[in-house]
This record gives C-alpha cells, structure tokens and sequence, in this order.
C-alpha cells in the first residue's frame, strides 16, 4: 500500500514545493528595492524581424551604458516576440505582464499596440513604443518615440506642392488603415493635379506602372509598405528607361531599405529620390559602438531602441504614477535625437525631405 | 499602342503562370477528386529549394529544386494521403489534412528562411522590342507554360496513363472495378503536378519575389482559372487562365487594383451560379 502511495505524495510534494518556489520568485521580482524587469516586446520573426532584432541589439546596449553610471539598479530584460501580428502580440502580452510580471515594456508593433491599447491602459504599465499610436492616443501611461504619423505626410505634400509638377501619381495600399491615412493625408494636402493609384501585390505593381509611365506622369508619391514599395518602384525604374520620373517616399524608405535592397539589387537606382527623414541626433558614435559590439552596421530605428530603453529605465520608480510622469518630463540627446514629448506622450521631432545620393539616405 | 503591347505581354506572363498552376491542380482534382490545398505548398517548396539550391548551382538548380518538390510528393502521397485513402476519409478530411500539409509545409519554410521576401537569382536584364520592355525570365515563362500545355495535352491524349487519367476522372469507382490501378495513378499524378507547381513557383519568383505564404494566393488563382472552364479536364486550363489574367488586367486598368480580386471572384460566382460545370464542359456528360 505504501508503495503504491509513496510516488503519488512525492509527486505532490514536489508540485506544492515547484508552485511555493515560483510564486515566491514572482512575487520578489519587480517589487524589490534597486530592481527592475522590464521587457522588449518586439517583431523578431516575419517581415520586421531584422528590424525588431536591431532594436534588439540597440537595447540590451542602452542598459549596459545604463548601468555603467547606474550600478544600484538591477535591470532584468525579458525579450518576446510578437512578428508584429496581432494574435501573436497578445499572448506575448499577456504572457509577459501576468507570468513575467514585468513592470515596464518597450515594443515597436502598431498592430499590437492598437489592439492593446485599452488593456495596457488599465494594466498602468509604463508602455514606450517606437510604433505609431494610430488608436486611443491621450495623456496616459503610453508614449510614443516616433513623432504623430500624419504630420509629416502633410509636411511631404507641401514639399512636392512647392515643385509644381505637372501631374502627380499617388501610390498606396488601400489593405492597411495607416497607409490608407497617409494617403488621405496626401490627398488632402496637396493641391494640384494628381491620380491615385491602389498596388497590391506584384500584378497590380506591374499594371499601376505601365499605366502611370503611359500617361505621361512626371511625378510618383509612394506611401507604401515594405514589399508593394520596392515591387512598384522596381517595375517604374523598368518602364521609366528615361528618368522622367520623381520619385517621393514617405519614412517607408528608410524603414524599408532592406528590403528596397533586395528587391531593388541596387539601392543606387534610388538615386535623386526625395525622401521624409526625422531630423536626428548625432547617430555616428551610437552606430560606431553598435557595429564594435555586433559586427554589423545598426538596423533602422535601432537609435530609437536604444533612446525608447533608456527612456523606460530612467524615470524608473517603484511608484507607477511616479515612473509614467518621470518618463513624460524627461528631456535628454540620444541618438535618436531630443527626447520630448507633447502632453498626450508623442515624440516632438523636428522633419526634413532629404534626397537618396550614392545609393543611401544620410542627412 | 506601345503600352498595350506592354500589358498584353504582362498579360500573357501572368497567365502562363496561372496555366502551369492551374493544369497541376486540375490533374492532381481528376484523380484525387477533392481539392487538395497541399497542391500549393509544393509552389513555395520549388521556389525555396531554387533558392536555396541556387546559390551553389545557379539557374541550373531549377532541375534539382523540381526534383526535390516531387520528392516530397511522392514521399507525402505515399506515407499520408494514400494512408488516409486507405482509411476511406471523405473528401473533406482530405482536403482538411490537405490544409495541414500546406500550413506545416509554410511554418517550415518560415522558420528556415524567415518570412521576409526573398529574391531569386535571374537574370535582370531587359530587352526592349519596339519600346515594349521585357525581360528573358517573362518570355521563358510564356514559353514553359506553352510547352507545358502541349507536353500534357500529349501525355493525356497518346499515353495509356492518360487514357487511365481520363477513365477515373469521368467514375473513378468503375475504373477501379476495370482494374486500373487508381493509387499509382494518384502517386504519379500527384508528383507530376507537384513537379509543375514547383516549376511555376520557380518561375514566378523570378519574375516577381517569393514568400513562405505564395502558393496559397497563388493556387487560389490556379483553381479559378480550373473551375473558370472545366475542374476536371486539365488540357483546357490555359483558357481559364487566359480569361482569369485579361480579367484582372483589365480590372487594374480601368477600375484601380482594389478590385481586383473583387472582380475575379465575382466573375467565379457567375459562373458556379450558372455553369456550375465550367464555362467547356458539355453538360451531357456531367456526372450524377
């Protein structure tokens, strides 16, 4: 008889033992004096996962420069991927607040953060994220370190207005609401003759460009997303054998430049393109120490993932309330440039239209 | 006038691509007889075996990138669907674990390539015929897929394996019963169309980019373009996919991009209200 019961106590003992430790564990972590566990919530597979793996890389720097002046703060970092999809991003979410217990997050998905946006709201977790906020923005607990989206469409339709091209086509994808706002921004804004032109997929891409170089366009505004951008772009340097074209990008292109290289081959067919581009702070140093540490050159935003970390760590205090307002009042030069926010916690950043020249987009 | 040559050049590529698909799943439904999704996956499976085998091989890995998709058919075929067959599972099981296949066959090629675009090496360069600019990879797909129809239409007239093709597509239970040996058939068929599908894949991705997710947008084209005329009669496909490819075309230049899926499926519906048969198929011989 005892034989047949001993296993079945041990195993009990060993569970309430395994479940006493973990809630011990979790309860300690995130409450402690001169400790914090924080998380990076980020598209480390799927079409940004280059990127989301330099913002990566760009983080666990700033808390090693971090903790180089800051010795008394433990800082503990939890990374999740969320492939900057929705369903994935919840569970990554939910993971990370209620098992990981974290106290503060940094992320960059959109999708994710419109989608949560409520729910983190009432979690009070102190949220940075370098993503747009295109749901819900206010004075809250969230802060993005990227600047309001539509500003600097307005600003880029002002800019091409300013050089009175004949006719202007507009690229766009009508499946993503925020390209879909870009446009409507586009549109808006600029006031002389232009098309709107819907690209899909490679089909419509191949279409839309035989019909704008037939139709004698002298202009192309593209505000795309990371494959219908270089796949139309690509198909109008095919046609357009002339350079008869301008080409404008929103921020996109410099989102998107490895994937422009890939589909493109040669970023130099780029050349005498306008670009939006974020005046910036002094990137130089930060991209020197980034390609010392991991042997290649940083991604793009990986600036604003050192900057958005060392935000989130900074103000840290114990005191949620406390922690949210300090990261609100916070002023410092990072890489990224100054960091400031308006009252409903979005990035103030000065805009510029630069041109692509010897095949990269530098300021 | 320069700019229609240019769309009907376009034109034509998308539909040869659509052919190759098309025809695949087409002799794959006339023996399987459910639709059989896991047709697609074998579009990706070409298209990043080229890839991957490309790098040491050049354009010449197109031979062992198709090799290896009908591989995995066979192999597939063999040891899962002909087990499932075995077990009698209806048509909807089949095409449900037809699902999984391509799903597992996607996470796969994610997991292993991420699911970033990739590019496959061709040759870039363009030729311009009276100011119509094409490039080689477009003029070699028009001319596989011509090849293609007319090797098929071959192989399904001349060939007792498609005198047997074409007996189990019109009743497969008396072909049975006339002892054509049905699972053979199904096996070479599924690797033939397989073979086909990786060749499109291959194709496609050098004209355009590749993702771990292009067969499934791609085979839904293929199996419109196959209900467009005939589902069960692979030798007509091209047609469909002619109608399919002007279709869209026309859609994208006149109307915009956004309706053009819209537009095809609107088209498909018609049809299946009307002609549930396929615009060629006789409706005397349709099946009860």
């Amino acid at each position: 008889m005892i034989k047949k019961i001993a296993p079945v106590v041990l195993l009990i003992a060993l569970g309430v033992g395994l479940v006493s430790f973990f809630s011990n564990k979790v309860s300690n972590e995130g409450s402690s004096e001169g400790y914090v566990k924080v998380a990076l919530l980020l598209p480390l597979s799927g079409p940004f996962g280059g990127i989301g793996e330099g913002i990566k890389n760009a983080s666990l720097m700033a808390v090693e420069d971090y903790k180089l002046t800051n010795p008394n703060l433990q800082v503990d970092i939890v990374v999740e991927d969320d492939s900057f999809e929705v369903v994935k991003g919840i569970s990554a979410y939910n993971k990370l607040t209620t098992v990981e217990k974290v106290a503060g997050i940094m992320m960059i998905s959109t999708p994710v953060l419109d989608a949560l946006h409520e729910e983190m709201k009432e979690d009070g977790l102190p949220i940075v994220s370098i993503g747009l906020q295109s749901e819900g923005v206010g004075p809250d607990n969230i802060f993005q370190t990227t600047l309001a989206p539509i500003a600097p469409i307005e600003f880029l339709a002002q800019f091409v207005d300013g050089k009175n091209h004949q006719k202007v086509a507009v690229i766009y994808t009508n499946t993503l609401p925020a390209i879909n706002s870009f446009h409507d921004a586009f549109v808006q804004n600029y006031s002389k003759s232009k098309a709107s032109f819907v690209v899909t997929d490679a089909q419509t891409a191949r279409n839309v460009a035989t019909k704008i170089v037939s139709e004698n366009f002298d202009a192309v505004v593209i505000l795309q997303d990371a494959v219908a951008g270089p796949l139309v772009t690509r198909e109008l340097k095919t046609l357009d054998t002339n350079n008869e074209l301008t080409y404008y990008y929103d921020l996109q292109l410099a989102t998107s430049w490895t994937e422009y290289k890939k589909i493109l081959g040669d970023t130099n067919k780029l050349n005498d393109s306008y670009t939006l581009s974020i005046k910036g702070g002094d990137t130089s140093a930060f991209a020197q120490q980034y390609e010392i540490k991991y042997g290649v050159p940083p991604t793009p935003f990986a600036e604003y993932g050192y900057d958005s970390t060392l935000l989130l760590i900074k103000g840290y205090d114990q005191d949620t309330t406390v922690w949210v307002s300090n990261i609100q009042n916070d002023r410092f030069v990072g890489p990224s440039g100054e960091m400031a926010f308006d009252e409903d916690g979005v990035r103030l950043q000065e805009i510029e239209v630069i041109v692509v020249e010897n095949g990269t987009i530098s300021q | 006038m320069v700019y229609f040559f240019q769309i009907a050049i376009d034109t034509l590529v998308l539909a040869s691509v659509y052919t190759l698909i098309g025809t695949g799943f087409a002799l794959r439904y006339s023996i399987a007889k459910y639709l059989d999704l896991g047709y697609g996956a074998h579009i990706a499976i070409g298209a990043y075996a080229y890839f991957l085998f490309s790098e040491y091989f050049g354009v010449v890995a197109i031979l062992p990138a198709v090799i290896f998709s009908v591989t995995v058919a066979y192999a597939s075929e063999r040891f899962y669907f002909a087990k499932l067959e075995d077990k009698k599972s209806s048509p909807m099981v089949m095409m449900i674990a037809s699902l999984g296949f391509m799903t597992l066959v996607q996470a796969i090629i994610a997991i292993f390539f991420t699911s970033s675009v990739q590019v496959l090496h061709t040759d870039a360069s363009v030729i311009k015929i009276y100011d119509v600019v094409v490039t080689y990879i477009k003029i070699i797909t028009i001319a596989v897929a011509f090849s293609a129809v007319i090797l098929l239409n071959l192989v399904f007239t001349k060939t007792k394996f498609g005198k047997h093709l074409i007996a189990v597509s019109d009743n497969k239970d008396l072909a049975q019963t006339s002892g054509i040996p049905i699972k053979k058939l199904s096996i070479i068929s599924a690797s033939i169309a397989a073979g086909v599908a990786a060749l499109s894949g291959i194709l496609y991705g050098m004209d355009t980019i590749i993702t771990p997710f292009i067969g499934l947008s791609l085979l839904l084209s293929g199996i419109t373009a196959a209900i467009l005329v005939n589902i069960q009669d692979p030798k007509k496909v091209y047609i469909g996919a002619l109608i399919l490819a002007v279709i869209q075309s026309l859609v994208i230049w006149f109307i915009g991009g956004m309706w053009k899926d819209a537009a095809v499926f609107l088209l498909l519906i018609v049809i299946l209200l009307l002609r549930p048969e396929g615009l060629l198929r006789r409706r005397g011989i349709r099946q009860v």
